[in-house]
């Protein structure tokens, strides 16, 4: 046989193959069934409201809080130095790359934590790290901290110590008064673009030869 | 899972040294293909040999074959794999001025090394051209600056435009290939001309 006609019925025949094949989706940055169950069971994955409201009083620059509700909540009020990425737009747009990096730890919030709870699991499938969630969301950042109700005497030390400083907490972010402070102020200095975790380029094509 | 080279156990200087005799073993097979010779890149201009286009179509095709088979393999992943962006004008006008340099002299940026390392001058003296115009172009980068970054299509890929699977656009290309193989095979007839390779 020609060796022209063998090698065109053989790469005939590999084009079949590979047209045929059962459609696999594979990506190597996803996680199993059941290592995302590992994952998500890990306890590190979540953030305590008294943690974060450490973190904001010492103005930690590695954190970045990523508000999940939609724009009309957010402007209303939100976390200092918060970026509002909408759950329904979690992937679009530039936000994967908000999401998807290596320089901060983002910490997922909502008014509850189910919502953080899906944007955390769909980060995680699709192998973005660094990805927290806010425990107890902000219902919990309200009925905690602003609405702190002092729990009297006859309490533990412990008690009488996590109101004393969730008190302060209230202070710090409400001046005192009653109404927190505006959500614009501060989120805009601090929402600085990170760089994007792009895949690198395996070099340039180079001529045709 | 696992690449072929696991990519945690490469250094970037061990990448390099593999890509150092990746390229070795490219240009000698260059070589050893008669591409070093700037009347067989001509041939597909006059249609007396048409070895560069024979050439591509099995190298495209063995390419994406491999890289489809190894996909299911697990040995890469392919969305991991970077797609070069489509810049449509500039990719235009790049194609055009490389073709006009391949008529002229017979040799592209890699065949011209593979022709200079055998000695052949006009193969060097290409190569400084290749340098001339990289000057010409990263200094007369503000004038042509908005035509080279223009029409940013994307990431495109064909078998996704036209909505069919990958293997599937892979399957209709091979078609493609065969049936150009077999056209080139009747222009080289028309046009052919005498064998002065072994004057050379």
């Amino acid at each position: 046989m020609r060796p022209r006609i063998f090698l065109s019925i053989t790469l005939l025949i590999f084009g079949l193959i590979v047209a045929f094949k059962p459609a696999t989706r594979y990506n190597s940055l996803e996680l199993t069934a059941e290592e995302l169950l590992n994952e998500a069971a890990k306890e590190g994955n979540y953030i305590s409201i008294d943690e974060l409201a450490h973190r904001l009083i010492n103005e930690d620059p590695s954190i970045q809080l990523i508000d999940l509700r939609d724009k009309v909540q957010f402007d209303n009020f939100s976390l200092p130095g918060a970026l509002n990425i909408p759950f329904d737009a979690l992937f679009e747009g530039d936000n994967p790359y908000y999401i998807n990096q290596d320089v901060k730890q983002n910490i997922f919030y909502a008014n509850g934590t189910s919502i953080a709870n899906k944007a955390w699991l769909l980060s995680k499938v699709e192998g973005f790290e660094n990805n927290y969630i806010l425990e107890g969301g902000l219902n919990e950042w309200f009925s905690k901290i602003l609405l702190a109700k002092d729990p009297g005497y006859e309490v533990s030390a412990e008690e009488q110590e996590l109101y004393s400083f969730r008190s302060a907490v209230k202070n710090h972010f409400t001046g005192g008064g009653l109404a927190p402070v505006a959500a614009g102020d501060t989120q805009k200095k601090s929402a600085s673009k990170p760089k994007p975790k792009k895949k690198k380029p395996a070099g340039g094509g180079g001529g045709c030869g | 899972m696992y690449s072929v080279i696991p990519l945690d156990y490469l250094t970037p200087e061990w990448a390099l040294f593999i890509a150092l005799l990746i390229g070795i073993g490219f240009g000698f097979i260059l070589e050893q293909a008669g591409f070093s010779s700037s009347r067989k890149l001509i041939g597909i201009f006059y249609g007396y040999d048409l070895l560069v286009v024979k050439m591509f179509l099995t190298a495209v095709v063995v390419g994406a074959i491999g890289l489809l088979l190894f996909n299911t393999m697990g040995w890469i992943d392919l969305n991991r794999v970077w797609v070069a962006p489509l810049y449509l004008s500039s990719t235009i006008v790049g194609s055009v001025l490389i073709g006009i340099g391949m008529a002229l002299s017979g040799f592209c940026p890699g065949t011209s090394f593979s022709a200079a390392s055998i000695g052949k001058i006009d193969a060097m003296v290409f190569i400084v051209g290749i340098f001339l115009g990289i000057a010409v172009f990263t200094f007369g980068y503000p004038l042509w600056g908005e035509l080279h970054v223009a029409n940013n299509l994307g990431q495109l890929k064909i078998s996704e435009t036209l909505n069919l699977s990958d293997g599937v656009f892979v399957l209709l290309f091979i078609i493609i290939a065969i049936v150009i193989y077999w056209i080139g095979e009747k222009i080289e007839n028309r046009f052919a001309r005498p064998d002065i390779s072994k004057e050379l």
